[in-house]
């Protein structure tokens, strides 16, 4: 697997002289960001089915499809793929960098969490912080992409799930959610990458 | 008397008592009170009331007077309502109830006498104070007001207490409660568990009471149900649905109840528990739950419940299902720096509960009351707690206790600290030395031990994995560097030190060892110097002086050389350093003998010295003695010589491979007079030759020579061995040495194996003989042996193996055949040749003398029938005596005799006493024309015999039955005709047969392809010879003309009974056949019934 690290200092010292970037630099970018896309979507997938393995039924099930949930300050991808892909870059970069802006806040309430009901299950904390740092990761490369391309950013994140969940059952659920739509947001921003790395070409 | 006024008031009132006992008193007035009743709450006074009709008027009052007893004057009370409270009495009570109009008039008066018996004792009616809900114990507080003060004394009260729950109001308990009132107020509360969820559904609780008065005789009735009273804050359907219990942990095998709770226009879809669907419960209609029996340890995350709405909803719980903890086990507390004290234990049965759920530890300390919250790693095995050391105490009582949601146990200890100190590792561990046999060695321990002394194990490792383990005591301190050395120590050794320490008092446990530190003491100079041997030239111009390397024990240090010197008279005449690894130098002595002195130097010094002398005495007549191989060494064994002050030295030269040998050597002191020699290069079977020097004042002398073996074994090859000679009984046999280097030990002889065998046998060994013979032949110097008494003309097979203390070696074989024993052979040839010469002889001579009585007995000119036995030899025939009588001249008249001629051109030779040799003998093995042999007929008398042969068959010729004399000496056998002979019948007799007869039976035989069987059985009498002897042709013989199958021998002497030859012809005996070798004369006249 490749293992891509992101230095955020280098991102956010380069998102302020991002008027000097060539055209050159900006494709550079964003082709790092689409690799780290398709990271992010391989290790989306596997944490999800990571999470729902120490859940027990029903999250473990196949076929398991519980009504949508809002997560607190969590975008849901609620635009159609279609009109996703109609929106223009800048929207969707925005529409991303909003979502990337809260997960790893939420992933990180996540993990703990599951410390408290699997203390055991310790590749799933490592997935969980990995993911989060993953999406930090990418928040900063979107940022970069951003401010680059001179877009407007998103508004300040509220980065956790806010108090501690009142069951454990609610717990589980708004965790599975929170995994869900990490997932959701990868495919998203792979798609949303691979789209702006055409159009910035090397 | 009646005119006592007083007299007649009292007749009057005890008249109209008597009229209210009897009467329900009515005047007839629709006004007049009527159906009192009453009832007390307190039994002390009671509310009567009573019905009056009062439609007519308005404004009627009622004027009740009682009277609790006679002598008290009634007390009368005003009254609007139909009620009144007046006090209980004991007994009965009077009571008059007058009806008043508004102006005062009495309507109507009614009066009632109340036993106490119609008064009801009911309690006010209970208030519940307070209901309140502990909805994780599914609990149920109720508290109220016993009222006890309303009654002066102590009573018995019940209880009823009813829950309620849905919103039908169906019962769920119905509870009796008792208490006892005390005459004042008390709160009496009660609680009451669910085995639902409080939040699945609505509960409501009312209460009622009893009063139990022993004394009172009325009526004891329940008071009223309280007001009814709802759960708090759960009488409302919940605002978001939700599944109850939350988060709750049960033990394992629990029945737990789940209810989920939904919104209004939603529906239950299903519940499960984990993957299993239960059927619901309706409780009511917002609320429906489930009920699952002895649940399992669910996993760390908890076992979820859920159920699902419709349209779309997903609500759930978390059960965790897991046990109460164990009794911690193995509680052992000890201290290592003595400022905390650790206790370990191990946690028992897992808990299957973790994290916020999972057990928690606290450790209490009796003596000082304080205690500790442990903490611990649940997924540990061995969990430990620390509890400080308070100065000034040495005892210390603990008590652990663990408790989880679930229930909690514990275990106590009580030590003394002082004797439970575990100390830490030591640390900083160094070695150092100054010395080629100290070492210092320096440690720190942490931890304040100034109260106890230590005591640590010095652990010595050396090179040779050899360990040795020193203990040292010291004081204790704080915090502190310890110290020890160690002496004793070999110079230029290599050693690993570790320590460890504990209490010295109280031993509880040793420290872990410190960490391994290597260290190699110095050099020092060789402890002794090198074993040294010296050997002369031939010529004796030149010495060459061996030593043997120094152990590593010795040595003390690295050998950088040896110093040779050459002493005469303690004047060094040469001297000069051989470097290693040389470990033998030339000395050129120039014909002078001198003292040779060896040191070995290595950087620390130099060795003692070594001294040899190089004179060498003469020595005579040297013998050379055997060893004895010991299986792992060689025992030497020589005389004690007196003369020998300085000891004996065995040399001896040792050969490995290819490589020369390798001058080695052993010194045993003057008493020695044996010794077992080892050495790893010594190998079995191998021979080693040693010399045993004497050291004597003025040089060594040669002693003895010795040669042996560590091992003995069996000889490598078999001996080389030849046959030098044979003869018809002997053989010689030759063998030579086997080499020294393949006999493997001294040789002890040879055993020579013979047995008769061909050399195409298939037997391999001679183990396998069963006839061999076997000669030990221990007599080393012998190299040839004569084997007697064998057979001649015979094949040998001889065999020949070497044998030493080690066992016998391989066998050499060969094959040898006797000669023939030749005067055996013309022995067994002159010997009947001489007895048939002599037999022929006499008989000649007999019958020459005796020739005219012959010729009168037996052939007569003229026979006379009297005399002629060939006629009595008929008659005995014609009656049948098979008596062993031959030619009986028995008289016998002849009917007559008539002579014919017969038709045959050839004379037909009629011989009575001719008969055929075949018939005794083998029959001719061709078989063929077996009809040609003789057909003799005997026609002359007597008539039996002519009956026997005048029934031939039809077809046969007619047979004469005529008597033809003739004369022996010119008859012949003619040929006769097979058609012409009579088919008779084949008898089987035993015994003696006349030879006329035979020839009948004998044609017979042969006409039926006659086998020996049927040969033995006819014939009792043997001829005298084989008739494969007789077989030969005899050029004298007209027979052997016309047939094989007889055989006349007219020329030769022949028994009377028999025609033929008692000496076989010459030819015959010309050639014998030699089917086989093995037979022999020799054979013959030994007659081995091997041969």
């Amino acid at each position: 697997m490749e293992v891509l690290t992101v230095d955020r200092a280098n991102l956010l010292s380069s998102t302020s002289s991002s008027s000097s970037l060539s055209q050159q630099e900006v494709a550079t970018k964003i082709k790092q960001t689409h690799r780290l896309t398709v990271l992010l979507k391989h290790c989306s997938e596997q944490l999800l089915a990571e999470y729902v393995r120490h859940q027990g039924e029903p999250f473990s099930s196949p076929d398991f499809q519980p009504p949508a949930m809002a997560v607190p300050g969590l975008p849901s991808p609620s635009v159609p793929p279609e009109a996703w892909l109609a929106l223009s870059d800048g929207k969707r970069l925005w529409h991303l960098a909003a979502a990337y802006a809260t997960l790893p806040g939420l992933l990180g309430s996540v993990r703990r969490q599951q410390a408290e009901l699997n203390p055991l299950a310790s590749e799933l904390h490592r997935q969980l912080e990995a993911a989060a740092r993953q999406c930090l990761g990418l928040a900063g490369n979107l940022e970069g992409i951003m401010g680059a391309l001179e877009l407007p950013g998103p508004p300040p994140p509220s980065s956790s799930l806010g108090g501690p969940p009142t069951s454990a059952f609610l717990a589980k659920l708004t965790g599975y959610h929170v995994c869900r739509l990490h997932r959701d947001w990868a495919m998203r921003s792979h798609e949303a990458l691979g789209l702006l790395r055409t159009k910035y070409p090397l | 008397m009646w005119d006592n006024p007083s007299l007649r008031c009292l007749l009057a009132i005890a008249f109209l008592h008597l009229l209210g006992l009897i009467y329900s008193q009515e005047t007839g007035f629709p006004e007049a009170p009527e159906n009192l009743k009453c009832i007390t709450h307190d039994l002390n006074r009671m509310i009567c009331s009573w019905d009056a009709t009062s439609s007519a008027n308005l404004g009627l009052t009622y004027k009740i007077c009682y009277t609790n007893s006679e002598p008290f004057s009634p007390v009368c009370i005003e009254t609007e309502g139909k009620r009144a409270d007046i006090p209980v009495t004991i007994g009965s009570t009077n009571i008059q109830i007058t009806t008043l109009n508004a102006s005062g008039t009495p309507l109507a008066t009614e009066t009632f006498v109340l036993p106490e018996e119609n008064v009801s004792l009911i309690p006010l009616t209970p208030q519940i104070l307070n209901l309140s809900a502990d909805f994780s114990t599914y609990t149920l507080y109720l508290k109220w007001n016993d009222s006890g003060s309303v009654f002066q004394y102590e009573l018995d009260a019940s209880w009823q207490i009813q829950i309620l729950h849905k919103e039908t109001l169906e019962t769920v308990a119905l509870i009796n409660y008792d208490s006892k009132l005390t005459g004042k107020d008390s709160i009496l509360s009660w609680d009451w568990t669910s085995d639902i969820p409080l939040e699945c559904t609505s509960y409501y609780v009312k209460i009622r009471c009893y009063i139990n008065e022993p004394y009172f005789t009325g009526r004891k009735e329940w008071s009223e149900w309280s007001p009814i009273r709802t759960v708090p804050e759960k009488d409302t359907k919940p605002n978001s649905p939700m599944v109850f219990p939350q988060d709750k942990v049960v033990l394992v095998g629990s029945n737990v109840t789940f209810c989920c709770l939904y919104n209004e226009g939603e529906s239950i879809k299903f519940m499960k528990y984990g993957s299993k669907s239960y059927p619901l419960l309706r409780l009511n209609k917002w609320s429906s739950a489930i009920k699952v029996q002895n649940v399992s340890a669910s996993i760390s995350s908890g076992t979820n419940v859920w159920c699902l709405l419709e349209p779309d909803g997903l609500e759930g719980t978390v059960l965790f299902v897991g046990y109460a903890p164990d009794t911690p086990q193995n509680l052992s507390c000890e201290t290592h720096t003595f400022i905390n004290i650790t206790c370990s234990w191990k946690p028992g049965r897992a808990t299957e509960l973790y994290t916020q759920r999972q057990t928690k530890y606290i450790l209490f300390e009796r003596i000082s009351k304080e205690n500790v919250t442990c903490e611990v790693d649940e997924l540990k095995p061995e969990h430990h707690c620390n509890f400080s050391v308070h100065a000034n105490q040495k005892i210390y009582n603990f008590t652990l206790g663990a408790s989880n949601p679930l229930g909690q146990a514990e275990s106590s200890l009580l030590i003394d600290v002082t004797q439970r100190v575990h100390l830490e590792t030591p640390d900083k561990f160094t070695v150092s030395t100054n010395s080629s046999t100290n070492a210092h060695l320096s440690w720190y321990i942490p931890g304040n031990f100034i109260q106890i002394r230590l005591l640590c194990q010095i652990e010595i490792n050396n090179s040779n994995s050899e360990q040795q383990l020193q203990s040292v005591s010291m004081a204790g301190a704080e915090n502190s560097n310890y110290r020890a050395w160690v002496d004793a120590l070999h110079p230029y050794a290599t050693y690993t030190f570790r320590v460890r320490c504990s209490a010295s008092e109280h031993f509880w446990r040793w420290s872990e060892w410190s960490e391994g530190k290597k260290l190699t003491t110095l050099e020092a100079p060789p402890a002794r110097g090198p074993d040294i041997w010296r050997e002369r030239s031939p010529v004796g111009e030149t010495l060459t002086v061996f030593w043997k390397p120094l152990l590593l024990s010795e040595a003390n240090g690295i050998i950088l050389s040896h110093e040779v010197s050459c002493y005469s008279r303690e004047i060094m005449l040469k001297a000069h350093e051989v470097p290693v690894p040389l470990n033998s130098t030339e000395i050129k002595l120039g014909g002078n003998d001198c003292l040779i002195s060896v040191v070995a130097k290595n950087r620390a010094g130099s060795s003692p010295p070594s001294r040899i002398t190089s004179m060498d005495l003469p020595s005579d007549n040297v013998k050379t003695e055997l060893a004895i191989a010991t299986g792992n060494g060689i025992y030497i064994s020589w005389p004690s010589d007196p003369n020998v002050t300085c000891g004996y030295t065995l040399k001896c030269c040792i050969s490995s491979g290819s490589e020369p040998c390798k001058v080695d050597w052993e010194m045993f002191p003057s008493n020695a007079t044996d010794a077992v020699i080892k050495s790893a290069l010594f190998q079995p079977g191998v021979r080693y030759n040693f010399s045993l020097y004497g050291c004597k004042h003025s040089g060594y002398q040669l002693l003895q020579n010795i040669t042996g073996y560590m091992k003995e074994l069996p000889p490598k090859v078999a001996p080389n061995f030849t046959v030098e000679e044979t003869s018809s009984d002997s053989i010689l046999v030759k063998w030579e040495d086997i080499p020294v280097e393949d006999c493997q030990g001294f040789l002890k002889g040879y055993i020579l194996y013979f047995a008769k065998g061909e050399k195409s046998s298939s037997k391999t060994s001679f183990t396998d003989e069963e006839n061999k013979t076997e000669k030990n032949i221990t007599d080393l110097t012998k190299k040839s042996l004569r084997i007697l008494d064998l057979q001649g003309k015979t094949s040998y097979r001889l065999g020949l193996r070497a044998y030493t203390v080690g066992g016998i070696g391989p066998l050499k074989d060969l094959y040898v055949v006797t000669k023939e024993n030749s005067v055996g052979l013309i022995i067994a040839i002159l010997i009947p040749v001489a007895v048939a010469v002599v037999l022929g002889v006499v008989t000649s001579i007999l019958c020459y003398q005796k020739r005219e009585w012959i010729k009168e007995t037996f052939y007569p000119d003229i026979p006379n029938p009297e005399n002629s036995k060939a006629l009595q030899f008929q008659k005995n025939i014609c009656e049948g005596n098979t008596a062993l009588k031959t030619l009986e001249m028995n008289p016998c008249t002849p009917n007559c005799v008539e002579v014919v001629e017969t038709q045959s051109t050839v004379l037909k030779i009629e011989d009575t006493e001719i008969i055929s040799p075949v018939a005794d003998s083998e029959l001719p093995e061709d078989g063929s024309d077996p009809e040609t042999g003789s057909h003799v007929v005997v026609s002359y008398c007597p008539p039996i015999i002519e009956e026997e042969i005048s029934s031939p068959p039809i077809d046969e010729p007619v047979g004469s039955s005529q008597v033809i004399y003739i004369d022996i000496q010119s008859m012949y056998q003619p040929q006769v005709n097979p058609e012409e002979e009579p088919e008779i019948n084949f008898v089987t007799t035993a015994g003696y047969k006349p030879q006329m007869q035979l020839p009948i039976n004998a044609m017979k035989m042969e006409s039926h392809s006659p086998t020996e069987e049927d040969l033995d059985k006819t014939v009792g009498y043997r001829p005298q010879a084989n008739t494969n002897v007789w077989k030969l042709d005899s050029p004298d013989s007209p027979i052997s003309i016309q047939s094989n199958n007889e055989n006349g021998s007219f020329g030769s002497p022949c028994s009377i009974n028999s025609r033929q030859f008692l000496i076989p012809p010459k030819d015959y005996e010309d050639s014998p056949t030699h089917n086989n070798t093995g037979w022999s004369f020799t054979n013959f006249f030994q007659n081995k019934p091997n041969d």
